[in-house]
């Protein structure tokens, strides 16, 4: 490739492309679970996109581009392969299920104010954490790095409507984690059954 | 809009990936129905909490200039798709 040439992709890529390090490290450290592997993760993921960086199209997101490099690569190589599908126990979740608990909880005047406000961010990311990895990716892209359901379709290679059902279920674990939490820490006393 | 519609919407509202016009139906029933209008709340302010606490934002300064480093030795390709394939 000529030299001007090769200065300009470079120039576009460090402009594009390059910003989006942190957010693509945020999701790998969670899709990896291990500070290593994350880095070696993006390393890889910058490399290749700027390989055939001709391949993404200008004015697109690049962002959401450089996600679907990431997730094939993670997919391919990272994944664990003996790892078997997980079948889990959501289903005894109801939906709206901390609506439920709080609407039972008369103790306190404003039940959601308090509840979320005694939320601490370090019970919010292990719960995030704690998701099996199929609900954990989804979650990840729609929640924390703000993707529409049709782009995080476009990344993850799933049917959008299997995008909702995971978000879907994805939440109700969420929202069960972070009540079973606040019985732990005591600010939420259990219901009497 | 009936009670049920609204709660089929709820996530797809929340998530502002309801069509506009079925969103200002739920504006509307929302209006006037506070068991519904509870539950949207609760929804809201959920997402709204894992949006806000489970955000981390890692210090990447070093591995920046490490893959700036390792870009100077890539050749983009030109327009093929190389000896390899497309990346995906």
């Amino acid at each position: 490739m000529a030299d001007q040439k090769l200065l300009e992709v470079r120039k576009r890529f460090e402009h594009e492309a390059m910003p989006h390090i942190d957010a693509l490290m945020r999701t790998a450290r969670r899709m990896t679970k291990s500070e290593l592997d994350a880095e070696d993760l993006v390393q890889e993921t910058m490399l290749k996109s700027y390989r055939f960086f001709d391949k993404f199209e200008e004015g697109t997101n690049c962002k959401a581009w450089l996600f679907k490099v990431m997730t094939n690569i993670f997919i391919n190589n990272y994944r664990s392969k003996a790892k078997a599908p997980q079948s889990l126990t959501f289903d005894d979740v109801d939906d709206g299920f901390l609506y439920g608990q709080l609407a039972k909880n008369k103790v306190i005047s404003d039940p959601e104010t308090e509840f979320f406000s005694k939320i601490l961010d370090e019970d919010v990311r292990t719960a995030i954490g704690d998701l099996p990895e199929d609900f954990r990716i989804v979650v990840m892209l729609s929640f924390l790095e703000g993707f529409s359901y049709q782009e995080i379709a476009d990344i993850t290679g799933l049917q959008i409507g299997t995008v909702k059902s995971r978000l879907h279920r994805g939440r109700k674990l969420l929202q069960k984690a972070l009540w079973d939490y606040a019985i732990r820490s005591g600010f939420i006393k259990e219901p009497q059954k | 809009m009936n009670c049920r519609d609204a709660l089929r919407l709820l996530y797809d509202f929340v998530d502002k990936e309801a069509p506009e016009q079925d969103a200002s139906q739920v504006e509307d029933h929302l209006k006037k129905c506070r068991h519904c209008s509870a539950k949207y709340e609760l929804e809201m302010k959920f997402k709204q909490c894992i949006e806000q606490k489970g955000s981390l934002s890692p210090d990447c300064d070093e591995l920046r200039n490490k893959i700036a480093v390792q870009l100077d030795d890539i050749e983009p390709a030109a327009g093929d798709i190389g000896p390899f394939g497309p990346p995906f």
